[in-house]
């Protein structure tokens, strides 16, 4: 077919119309939902990271934080991500463990007896992890520290894991390593929604929760508890997670300017983690909760109840066994060295 | 001119009163802490007086008004010493509130100031009835009882006392004040049931605020929050402006509902600022009003 000039000209300059108008090949909007309350420091910084990128790439890639939760919980926005209405979510890790169990290997009961140590073990499998989370179809940025979780109570004081016998101790909804993990101990789990926990503690529902100190302010749970077991229990981290295929659809350089905006964000979030919780450890006190103390021979029960039952957990939670042990023996290293074996 | 507005640090998560809602609370307990300013020269010294607070208030230029408060906080002050009585005490907190969280940028005086404006608030509530002294050593369980029992016609040193303390919370913003917004909670509350509707309107308010602070998945009740800005609104003949600014900004925002927000703060922007007892914020309102609808693009 012979298409005259004027013709080609035209095709072309429409061509090139309907490229301008759909912005260059790199302009996206990434849609990204949380929990994370309007209005929080973690929000403001979220926000800040997406100035960042506006401004970095010319306006060509925007980013739009869905806060307060109102994109629904965990499991909707993960289907969301699926079909495309959204491109990524800020998470716990724990959403992310059906996907890819592996990311639940820090949350094992009592595997860390310090910040030091977590920070020893995070630098040596961050990134596996992160490679882990990409084969399944997440590009993460960093991992954010939510803190250690500590055992706080509202009626009775618990030391020893006889104190917490025979109380109903709380397990977040959908936490099944929780869950397991209190049964297997010997303990009687509950669980409930978060957005049920202070009703709980009122009605005595629950009598003995885990979280750490700025979770007990923020969710004000703290005014039906009076003891906090000074003594970390469990991590928690949050991550930033896009869509690998979203994120695919960046230009090379927009995907840098992502990846490094979403980095500084998840260091500085990471950061801000033990200096937030030592001031709300602080609050908590001045609001008459009373700090209870280990010997190291409670603190040695506690860990070995709980160490027995590691590899039960990882079966269960389908972790890969050759990872926990390569952590098992980085903190054997750790200790070794610190000579806090 | 816009007086300059403190605006704390962050540092923590879900500060309530940082940043994102400095300005708007700021305002409201400004123009409560002025409300008092008039009682307390009412009931002081003369008629003049009470010319000078409602001058004040009709006034069109907080930087006027920011110039002029430190003189009548010394006033204040030669007032509310030993044997003062609640409505002394309780314009002593409103006054230190508004002036400590609007007129002052710098973080030590703020802190200064409010503590004041908290110390007179508590003194207030004692001096109204012996049911509101020592409130604050007591655990959160008889807290909650007294308080919530605290005599329905002393109404207004309650309300003097949740000023005084939501200064005080502003002006840190840290985990300790954080910690306190559950009393704050339960004094509101009380107000809710028993205050006159002028003192009700503001409650319901400052209760919308909390309770759309946190989403429903963390324990909040944004639901409940946006029914108590519905109330303040009636109550208020949606004249305050600020009100109205408030719920956009707490509420509207926060559960991306863009119809409601712009709907309230053109509604802002079109009504008239003057209004007796409310012209100085409703302008400093409608100046919000300006800066919220012009980020919203961004926003949603």
């Amino acid at each position: 077919m012979n298409i005259s000039e004027p013709v080609k000209l035209k095709r072309a300059s429409l061509m090139l119309t309907l490229l301008l108008a759909s912005g260059p090949l790199g302009a996206q909007t990434l849609k990204i939902a949380t929990v994370t309350p309007e209005g929080s420091a973690w929000m403001q910084d979220m926000r800040a990271a997406a100035a960042r990128i506006g401004e970095r790439t010319a306006g060509e890639v925007q980013v739009k934080f869905y806060g307060g939760g109102v994109m629904g919980d965990d499991l909707r926005v993960l289907r969301k991500i699926r079909t495309g209405q959204l491109q990524g979510a800020v998470l716990t890790s724990s959403a992310l463990a059906e996907r890819y169990p592996d990311v639940l290997q820090y949350g094992l009961p009592l595997l860390f007896r310090s910040r030091e140590e977590m920070t020893f073990v995070r630098e040596r499998f961050d990134a596996a992890l992160a490679a882990g989370l990409l084969e399944r179809g997440y590009e993460t940025f960093g991992f954010a520290s939510l803190g250690f979780a500590q055992i706080m109570s509202g009626r009775e004081p618990v030391v020893s894991l006889e104190d917490a016998r025979g109380l109903k101790v709380w397990v977040p909804e959908g936490d099944d390593i929780g869950m397991s993990a209190m049964r297997s101990v010997g303990l009687a789990p509950v669980q409930l929604p978060i957005s049920d926990v202070l009703v709980g503690l009122q009605t005595g529902l629950v009598e003995v929760i885990a979280t750490p100190p700025s979770g007990a302010i923020l969710l004000q749970w703290h005014t039906r508890l009076r003891y906090v077991t000074d003594f970390p229990v469990v991590f928690a981290f949050g991550l930033v997670a896009v869509d690998k295929r979203a994120f695919g659809r960046l230009s090379a350089p927009h995907q840098m300017v992502v990846r490094e905006a979403f980095g500084e964000l998840a260091a500085r979030l990471d950061r801000r983690d033990s200096e937030e919780n030592r001031e709300a450890a602080r609050a908590l006190k001045n609001s008459g909760l009373e700090y209870l103390a280990l010997t190291s021979g409670e603190a040695l029960r506690w860990r070995q109840a709980f160490t027995a039952i590691y590899p039960e957990l990882v079966r269960e939670a389908r972790m890969s066994p050759v990872m926990h042990e390569e952590i098992m023996q980085a903190l054997r290293e750790f200790r070794g060295n610190s000579g806090s074996g | 001119m816009k007086p300059r507005v403190r605006r704390p640090p962050h540092g923590c998560a879900l500060r309530l009163f940082a940043e994102l809602r400095v300005s708007g609370l700021a305002l409201a307990v400004a123009a409560a802490g002025l409300c008092g300013c008039g009682s307390l020269i009412q009931s002081a010294t003369s008629g003049l007086a009470e010319q000078l607070g409602a001058a004040v208030l009709d006034q069109d230029d907080p930087e006027l008004v920011r110039e002029a408060t430190p003189t009548l906080l010394i006033l204040i002050d030669s007032l509310a010493g030993d044997g003062a009585g609640p409505a002394v005490l309780g314009a002593a907190a409103q006054l230190y509130a508004a002036y400590g969280v609007v007129f002052v940028s710098d973080t030590e005086r703020a802190h200064k100031l409010t503590e004041r404006a908290y110390s007179y608030g508590r003194r207030a509530l004692c001096a109204a009835d012996r049911a509101g002294c020592g409130v604050q050593q007591l655990d959160f369980d008889a807290y909650e009882a007294r308080i919530g029992a605290y005599p329905a016609t002393r109404a207004q040193a309650l309300y003097d006392y949740v000023i005084g303390y939501l200064s005080w919370i502003q002006a840190r913003a840290d985990y300790e004040a954080l910690a306190r917004l559950p009393q704050l909670q339960v004094a509101l509350n009380r107000l809710l049931d028993v205050a006159p509707a002028e003192i009700r309107g503001r409650a319901h308010m400052y209760m919308g605020i909390l309770q759309c602070l946190r989403p429903a998945s963390l324990g909040g009740q944004p639901e409940a929050g946006m029914r108590n800005f519905d109330q303040a609104l009636i109550l208020t003949g949606r004249k305050d402006l600020s009100v109205m600014v408030e719920y956009a900004r707490n509420c509207a925002r926060l559960l991306y509902d863009r119809e409601l927000h712009d709907r309230l703060l053109e509604e802002v922007i079109e009504a008239s600022a003057e209004q007796p007892g409310l012209t100085l914020f409703n302008n400093l309102a409608k100046a919000d009003a300006r800066e919220l609808l012009s980020s919203a693009d961004e926003y949603f």
